[in-house]
């Protein structure tokens, strides 16, 4: 019940190096700082006492939203609110655009960044499912020299990732098939954007030529497991099968049974999340046959 | 009287609206007196324990804080309550709940304040705890309170119900169930305390209620309630969750101990944790009726969760049982209402008073009966509404203002107008129509209800109106200021309301029970109207005339083509302003307390609701769509105050039926607007439409009468018809979840 944040020193690195410096001199008592919109919150919980925040967004690498040869590049420290509304983000990456709009009020998505949200590992982080079955990459630098990690190598628990006195400089998206198209659907508890989901589903897709049948199928669910996960089996089920009712009805079987591993919290039961996860691929499936056969008249 | 109607019903903006807006207004938190300290409530982590001991050494010597103060300090009583004083302000041997307070610690700032409550070391002993008060009320279960654990039973007794059910064509029984309900107000709880060079204290605070501040502080103290002054500072919402000052006497008791002014604010989580909530009802209805679908008897019992206090329980169980009848005349009625103890957060007033639980249950059944006879929701109410021949459940006969059945006819051509709609449901979503309807005595159930105004007229014209009804953001103060102005003549402008401070308001009882426009407002017309007769009779002797061919308008009292301003008139009689008091109490009949039998209020108000919605038949997720709520206010006074409560009730209901519940496991588990779900602009439906039915209440000013709380009262009803038509399953549980409302498709005997 703390009703003031408790006090910490503040430092405002503008180059990466003299983060690690910071990093290193304060000894590990410290908490990387780009929205906020997570840190704060803990801080005045009493869930995290640093002795000091180190404020990341004024460090170049981490900024900027670039398109070259192919890989869209997403600095880490950029708003959730401007990728989404990126003119080469929403003609490239809808499925990412759509995520991101969703993800908190107009107000948390001016803060909040995509590094937050990733770094902060919730099974329920809005931008993991769609960049998931984007395949997306991160980069990862530490004062040894940098390397660069799957997201779906990323997460490890709640809470934990694989970083390891490093900071996340990047998202990497590779250019996707040009005939690809996703969906995110996100179940909250009321009408408004900024819950924390139920349950979350991304779909991305490609079909054959002809439109007859799925070819590169990427499933991944949200707050139905310790980590973001891609939902293999259920993607396995589709793959090479005919577009049409019955296939999805199975993969989203699959995805509830085989691929979730939902517990019960105060948003909802382990059974509500594992039946909202077959409503929600089937739905996000569906939608994407209709749209497919539409876009083909 | 020759103004009547050039200002009342006028659509007049507030005088602290822009101030709100443009975030100028000043409340509790905003205010720093010099040399000012800050409060911090430690409060126990278990619902049942006996407190061994309090060790307070280390905290002491914690920087910067200058007490620890425990029950052993209170020099007077230590005991806290609307109604009944059953709350310990500190607990000194036993806790009650997770949450009831045991200490206050006084810091230099808030921070220090905090650091050193976790240094408080408290010794429990933990003892076991009753949850449920189904089983509180079984024998052998742990006690709540020595006396046992149900606080009340109250009951309501007419007629031979069990022969009335044998011989009737349909019975209808079920069991339904509520939750428990946070105000949410956007201003949680505080106050600021300082001791006066003179020995009295001096209290600036978040209230609906200043003068009960005053008892309660004075009480702790063992001072004169003469010597306590409260200030009520823009109050951020109250809606019954300010009626038991805790925090204001935790500020005080600071002040008195250390002579320094003192803050104590609860934080949003303290708020839901520690403030007492809508009481959660379980209800056994039974229901009575011909084959035309005709009431014949009632049958029910009414548990209502109290939590560790009684202080308001008792009379909130009192207004279900007098309501239980709803809106219709039932001839047989058995009801008994218990307030039940269970070692959970306290439950209270919150708006709508023991109403929004028995309407949803006993309209959730008419609609059975509509279905089971054959007939139109709206057919079936209609052959049960009450008129102004037929009693209520308490046998009272409302002779005047019962608009209840065009009020019907009136939802029926909303419901009616939501049909074509029906057919247009997207793929996957069930769409249905409900209606809901209530009615609430307007004031205090259990006793008379008074209110007291003091008009004073100045000689320049202007009017001084002081009054203990405050304001808390639902527009008490220009509605008094539009009665006063339609009576004197004068413009809203010119007049100032003294409502906010004990020193000169009269105490009123509290802004609460939707009293304030009935009560208060007759109050200011009377003392109102005493002044401008006690003007045109003095100008009446100065002009040789009746005073009744006089006309008082801006500041002048006119005859014809002459007039005479009241500064000229009051120099002439030595008269230095004209102040006039007079008080309003309606007529009422004390309950019996072995049938529940009496005239409870001077007047009802009516609520007839519509409600189309959505149901999701994959998620079970709800959405609202149009909402149609007819409101009887009597006669409107202001019409955008009015409109106001219309839409903020609806809302308020809308999040009782779907997102809302406080959940208990120990202490309350989801005490954020993270995860107590309040309904947000997403939920608004596409359209809020709202009608107002005007038959004027004589007994009300110029025919006014309250209504507020109904504009909540029956949306958890609507909406939960709505939903069981939609999806053909009956709800019988409030918030419809989507969890819940999924289970009912796939599972409808869950
Ligand atoms: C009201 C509200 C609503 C919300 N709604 C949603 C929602 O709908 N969906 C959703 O997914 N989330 C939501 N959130 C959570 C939060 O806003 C997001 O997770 C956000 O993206 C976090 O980003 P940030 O920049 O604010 O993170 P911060 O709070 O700055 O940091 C979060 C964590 O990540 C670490 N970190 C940050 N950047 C890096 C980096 N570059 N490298 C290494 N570590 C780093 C920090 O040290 C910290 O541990 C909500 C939060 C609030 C308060």
């Amino acid at each position: 019940m703390l009703g003031s944040l408790p006090p910490f020193d503040y430092h405002q690195p503008s180059t990466i190096e003299e983060a690690f410096d910071l990093m290193r001199r304060l000894d590990g008592n410290v908490s990387l700082y780009a929205g906020g919109t997570e840190v704060l919150v803990a801080l005045k919980e009493g869930k995290l006492k640093p002795q000091a925040l180190i404020d990341i967004k004024r460090i170049p690498e981490l900024g900027g939203i670039q398109a070259d040869n192919g890989t869209l590049r997403l600095g880490a420290a950029v708003s959730t609110r401007a990728i989404s509304r990126s003119p080469v983000v929403r003609e490239r990456f809808p499925l990412l655009s759509e995520a991101l709009k969703i993800l908190g009020s107009m107000q948390i998505g001016n803060r909040a960044t995509l590094g937050g949200n990733l770094a902060n590992a919730s099974p329920a982080a809005d931008s993991a499912p769609p960049l998931l079955t984007l395949q997306a990459s991160l980069r990862l630098v530490s004062p040894k020299g940098e390397r660069s990690v799957a997201l779906e190598d990323f997460f490890l628990a709640p809470g934990k990732t694989v970083l390891d006195q490093e900071i996340l400089t990047e998202v990497r998206i590779p250019s996707a098939p040009a005939q690809g198209r996703g969906v995110f659907y996100k179940l909250g508890p009321r009408g408004a954007p900024e819950d924390i989901c139920i349950v979350s589903v991304a779909v991305f897709v490609t079909a054959d030529a002809q439109r007859k049948s799925w070819q590169d199928v990427r499933i991944a669910l949200g707050a139905v497991a310790p980590t973001p996960v891609r939902a293999r089996h259920a993607e396995a089920a589709l793959q090479g099968q005919p577009i049409g009712d019955k296939t999805a009805k199975e993969a989203a079987r699959l995805a509830a049974e085989k691929d979730a591993n939902p517990i019960t919290d105060i948003r909802g039961s382990a059974s509500y999340r594992g039946a909202m996860v077959q409503v929600l691929v089937e739905r996000a499936v569906d939608r994407l046959a209709r749209d497919l056969r539409e876009s083909a008249r | 009287m020759n103004h009547v109607g050039k200002i009342i019903g006028k659509p007049i903006l507030r005088k602290d609206a822009p101030g709100k807006v443009a975030g100028e207004a000043r409340y509790v938190d905003d205010l720093a007196l010099p040399g000012m300290i800050y409060g911090k409530v430690l409060r126990s982590p278990h619902p049942h324990a006996r407190v061994r001991s309090i060790d307070a050494s280390r905290a002491l010597k914690h920087p910067g804080v200058l007490a620890v103060l425990t029950a052993q300090d209170i020099p007077g009583a230590n005991s806290i309550g609307a109604i009944i004083k059953d709350q310990p302000i500190l607990c000194g041997d036993v806790v009650r709940f997770a949450g009831d307070a045991v200490a206050v610690v006084a810091a230099e700032t808030e921070r220090a304040a905090e650091e050193a409550m976790a240094q408080v070391v408290v010794n429990y002993e933990v003892l076991p705890a009753v949850m449920d008060p189904l089983k509180a009320m079984e024998p052998g279960a742990p006690s709540v309170h020595p006396a046992g654990n149900i606080g009340t039973h109250f009951k309501a007794r007419r007629g031979d119900v069990q022969a009335a059910l044998r011989d009737a064509a349909v019975v209808l029984e079920r069991r339904f169930f509520t939750q428990r309900i946070e105000h949410a107000y956007m201003e949680p709880e505080g106050a600021v305390a300082a001791v006066d060079p003179q020995g009295g204290i001096t209290i600036w605070s978040s209230t609906q209620y200043p003068h009960r501040d005053r008892e309660e502080v004075s009480r702790m103290l063992g001072l004169p309630q003469s010597r306590v002054r409260v200030h009520q500072m823009t109050t951020g919402g109250g809606f019954g969750g300010k009626l038991t000052p805790h925090a204001q006497c935790c500020a005080a008791l600071i002040a008195w101990k250390t002579g320094r002014p003192a803050k104590v604010k609860y934080q949003r989580d303290e708020s839901i944790i520690a403030s007492h909530k809508r009481h959660p009802y379980v209800m056994d209805l039974k229901l009575g009726a011909t084959k035309e679908g005709k009431l014949l008897a009632i049958e029910a019992t009414l548990v209502g969760d109290t939590g560790a206090y009684l202080y308001e329980g008792r009379a909130v169980i009192t207004k279900s049982v007098t309501h239980v009848t709803g809106p219709y005349y039932i001839p047989s009625v058995k009801a008994d209402g218990y307030a039940v103890f269970t070692h959970t957060v306290p439950c209270g007033a919150m708006r709508g008073y023991g109403i929004p639980q028995i309407a949803f249950a006993l309209e959730s059944l008419m609609d059975e009966l509509a279905t089971r006879v054959g007939l139109d929701p709206i057919e079936v109410r209609m052959r049960n509404a009450l008129d102004t021949t037929l009693p209520t459940a308490t046998g009272q006969v409302l002779h005047a203002s019962v608009p209840f059945k065009e009020m019907l006819q009136r939802t029926k051509r909303a419901a009616d107008s939501f049909k074509p709609l029906l057919a247009k449901a997207p793929k996957g979503k069930r769409r249905g129509i409900g209606v809901g309807c209530s009615t609430r005595s307007i004031g205090s159930i259990r006793k008379s209800s008074r209110s007291t105004a003091i008009v004073t007229l100045s000689p320049d014209g202007s009017v001084t109106i002081a009054c203990g009804h405050v304001d808390l953001g639902q527009g008490s103060d220009i509605m008094m200021a539009q009665v006063a102005a339609e009576v004197l003549g004068v413009d809203v402008d010119r007049i100032q309301l003294l409502t906010n401070d004990t020193a000169v308001a009269p105490d009123c009882e509290s802004t609460s029970a939707s009293r304030v426009t009935y009560l208060s407002g007759n109050a200011v017309r009377l003392a109102a109207e005493k002044v401008r007769r006690q003007v045109l009779e003095l100008a009446g002797r100065d002009l040789g005339c009746d005073p009744e061919d006089l006309r008082l308008v801006d500041g002048v009292v006119a005859y014809r083509e002459r007039g005479i301003t009241l500064a000229d008139l009051f120099n002439r009689h030595v008269y230095h302003e004209i102040t006039a008091v007079a008080d309003f109490m309606p007529e009422t009949e004390p309950l019996d307390p072995e049938t529940g039998q009496g005239s409870a209020a001077g007047t009802y108000s009516f609520s007839t609701h519509a409600a189309l919605v959505d149901v999701d038949e994959g998620t079970g997720q709800v959405q609202v769509l149009r909402y149609a709520a007819v409101c009887d206010v009597g006669r409107l006074i202001n019409p955008i105050t009015v409109e106001g409560q219309v839409r903020g009730g609806v809302m308020m209901g809308i999040g009782y039926a779907l997102t809302e519940e406080v959940k208990v496991n120990g202490g309350v588990s989801n005490p954020s607007f993270a995860t107590y779900l309040v309904p947000t602009s997403f939920d608004v439906p596409e359209e809020i439409s709202v009608e107002i039915v005007e038959d004027p209440e004589p007994t009300g000013p110029f025919g006014a009468k309250g209504f507020a709380e109904g504009t909540l009262d029956p949306v958890g009803a609507a909406v939960a018809n709505a939903v069981s038509a939609a999806i053909g399953v009956r709800v019988v549980r409030l918030p419809m979840t989507s969890e819940r409302v999924h289970a009912l498709l796939h599972e409808p005997s869950s």
